[in-house]
């Protein structure tokens, strides 16, 4: 009888064994996992309501800035508001991607910041008209900004949500969700605006309306024009085809076969300019030199119809040259905007690569004069900046209007650094740190 | 024994031939009194010949940087330094005349004997291809990596152009203020790269997605302003199709 009750009792007690052992383990596992994703929640939880509170005293104090008179006080104010505004841009971006209605949120705080930071620059007096209708309407923005958020803090805090649900819902484009739906509505309380952030000799900006007035192209046109370009062989097989409609400007992309690589061409749609091309390029053992490199696609440009360049930055990586020229204007300014990148292969000294779309996009309008010499500009450079050289230059403010400015290229802290001031305002314009 | 001979007839072939290829390729590429190469230098050269330079320079005390071989920013103000200096036209290129002036000057300089052996290899070989990416964007060179990071876990497999435009989108990004300010806060915001959600972001990346990197920094971007793209295949967001599309690059559909 004992016998028969141990032989069952064994299995059983291994089974229980066995069993609570996994348990335990697995509720191990599931304590860990929920520490883990009560750790992501807090983190979540933490950005959005610094960024509930932030939102609110940036309101405050755009209200203040509203009131104050005195012009010494009403700077700190504005101080504050950039602070604010910063601290609040950056607690949007730690919130979940998806939530793509704080994309506006973003950019009405990166508005803020930016036009503080304008009016921190040239000292405004809060008893400017602009100033003040600007500021208001800033304030009543943030206003319903930091109401909406308030009222989806309320919604958080009563309804414990878990922002794992809130992407979830945003993920099935679900429309009960009470947080989905509150930050949609904060969605259409703002307005939208687009500041560049591009220094004077940013190589990628964004494309204009500058072509627009140019006839269309057809893509045997397109094809044509980067066949001439590159001195093609008519064997060569091309393919033209044209982006979608979110581009901002229409373009052809131009592939083939060259008998140097594959490759990939862009042509304005409007007025059919060949404003890239870009030839893959498998690097072998070559010794091409880099000089050399250089007068070649210096020599490219001027064959190609472009008009007198000069080089302005020049490097190599990994058995590829980079070059980039700005073009020269009749006075012998340099239009540094206009920026034509070109690529060299150092082992064979062809050209595979070429950008022109700053070129294209961003012609040469209207200038104003220049009222500043450079010796009188140069009066104004900081005595611990040592200047090397300078440069007359054309270049494009943050309002994407053309300026006349002076290049100073020169060291300061080790460090080398070039200073464009503005030869029609005499302003500083913007400092690029080249080394 | 007679394989004796033939090892010393080698031998004495070998040697003469190390006597002889010197100055051989010393009348081929030395037309500056017994230095540097016939090439000219200027902002961006890399190799031997920038690295006698900076040598020479430093030896006068017109260069004060790292002897790296890499022809920057020090070593372009030291140049026209010497050249204002000199009496020589200030332009910070390196011509025939600025290096016979200079080979004048430092007359007493001679190549340290550990590079010597290795001067007449080619001049490219000097540098590998790891070194940084020259840059004038004002990114850093950790904001580079980690774009070569993220390039090399959402595009590796695709076509060279569609790993371009990954690192194009991060540079549209940092240009649209409906986006942080910083290459890390872009990279790492929750859910905007599956390749830093899953992890993938910390593997080792290759030199080709360094090369996409630096093509895109350099002014190419295949992606035609995009700001989001997305694998149609796997894409769980109904959100991302309603973006207006711009242009399809292998698997991605990139769109503004």
């Amino acid at each position: 009888m004992l016998h028969r009750t141990t032989w069952f009792a064994i299995p059983i007690v291994g089974l229980v064994l066995i069993g609570s052992g996994v348990g335990w383990w697995g509720y191990n596992q599931y304590q860990q996992r929920q520490a883990l994703a009560l750790q992501n929640e807090n983190q979540y939880n933490s950005d959005f309501h610094a960024l509930a509170n932030d939102m609110d005293r940036l309101q405050k104090e755009l209200g203040k800035s509203l009131v104050s008179g005195d012009s010494t006080a009403f700077q700190a104010h504005l101080r504050n508001i950039w602070r604010l505004g910063y601290a609040a841009e950056t607690e949007v971006g730690k919130l979940p991607f998806d939530l793509m209605p704080m994309h506006n949120t973003q950019k009405f705080l990166s508005v803020v910041s930016h036009q503080t930071d304008t009016w921190m620059d040239t000292g405004a007096s809060p008893a400017r008209a602009d100033v003040h209708n600007k500021l208001e309407q800033m304030y009543s923005q943030a206003g319903n900004l930091s109401q909406s958020l308030a009222r989806i803090q309320g919604q958080v805090l009563s309804n414990q949500v878990r922002w794992q649900a809130v992407n979830q819902a945003l993920l099935k484009n679900q429309r009960d969700n009470q947080v989905v739906d509150g930050f949609r509505r904060m969605d259409t309380a703002t307005t939208a605006f687009v500041e560049s952030q591009d220094s004077p000799s940013s190589l990628q900006r964004g494309k204009s309306f500058a072509l627009a007035k140019q006839p269309d192209v057809s893509q045997a046109a397109a094809t044509q024009a980067v066949r001439s370009l590159l001195n093609l062989p008519s064997t060569t097989q091309l393919k033209a085809q044209k982006t979608q409609s979110g581009a901002y400007r229409p373009e052809y992309i131009v592939t083939g076969t060259t008998p140097s690589g594959p490759l990939t061409a862009t042509v304005s749609a409007d007025g059919g300019h060949v404003l890239s091309f870009n030839i893959r390029h498998v690097p072998k053992t070559g010794d091409y030199d880099f000089a050399a490199a250089e007068d070649k696609a210096h020599h490219w440009l001027a064959v190609h119809g472009f008009p007198a360049v000069e080089l302005m930055q020049s490097n190599q990586f990994d058995g590829i040259g980079y070059f980039v020229y700005a073009p020269k204007r009749p006075d012998a300014s340099l239009v540094i905007s206009q920026g034509i990148a070109m690529k060299v292969a150092l082992d064979s000294g062809s050209i595979v690569g070429y950008d022109a779309n700053n070129y294209y996009y961003y012609p040469v309008t209207n200038v104003p004069p220049r009222k500043y010499s450079v010796a009188a500009l140069r009066a104004k450079l900081n005595p611990n900046f040592k200047v090397g050289m300078e440069r007359q230059v054309v270049v494009l403010d943050e309002h994407q209007h053309y300026q006349p400015a002076v290049a100073f290229y020169g060291t300061g802290n080790r460090e080398t650094y070039c200073v464009y001031m503005n030869a029609n305002t005499g302003k500083e314009l913007s400092i690029e740190q080249l080394s | 024994m007679r394989r004796q001979k033939f090892l010393r007839v080698v031998a004495s072939i070998v040697l003469t031939l190390s006597f002889i290829s010197p100055l051989l390729s010393r009348n081929q590429v030395l037309p500056v009194a017994d230095a540097f190469t016939a090439r000219n230098l200027m902002y961006g050269s890399q190799g031997y010949d920038v690295y006698e330079l900076q040598n020479r320079l430093h030896f006068i005390g017109y260069y004060h940087g790292k002897i790296d071989g890499v022809f920057g920013w020090k070593t372009y103000w030291s140049v026209r330094n010497f050249q204002s200096q000199f009496g020589l036209p200030v332009t910070g290129f390196v011509s025939l005349k600025t290096k016979q002036k200079l080979v004048a000057a430092s007359a007493g300089w001679r190549y340290p004997s550990a590079a010597k052996s290795g001067r007449h290899g080619t001049t490219r070989s000097f540098t590998s291809s790891t070194g940084p990416i020259p840059t004038a964007s004002g990114l850093s060179q950790s904001d580079l990596q980690l774009m070569q990071h993220v390039v090399y876990g959402e595009a590796r497999g695709e076509p060279f152009e569609g790993e371009v435009a990954i690192a194009a989108v991060i540079l549209n990004r940092l240009r649209d203020p409906r986006f942080p300010h910083t290459v890390p806060g872009i990279v790492y915001q929750p859910g905007a790269f599956t390749a830093v959600a899953d992890g993938q972001v910390n593997l080792q990346p290759d030199a080709q997605a360094m090369r996409a990197v630096a093509d895109a920094v350099n002014g190419w971007d295949p992606s035609h302003g995009a700001v989001y793209y997305f694998n149609p295949a796997t894409a769980t967001s109904a959100w991302i199709w309603s973006r207006p599309q711009v242009l399809k690059i292998g698997k991605h559909i990139f769109c503004r």
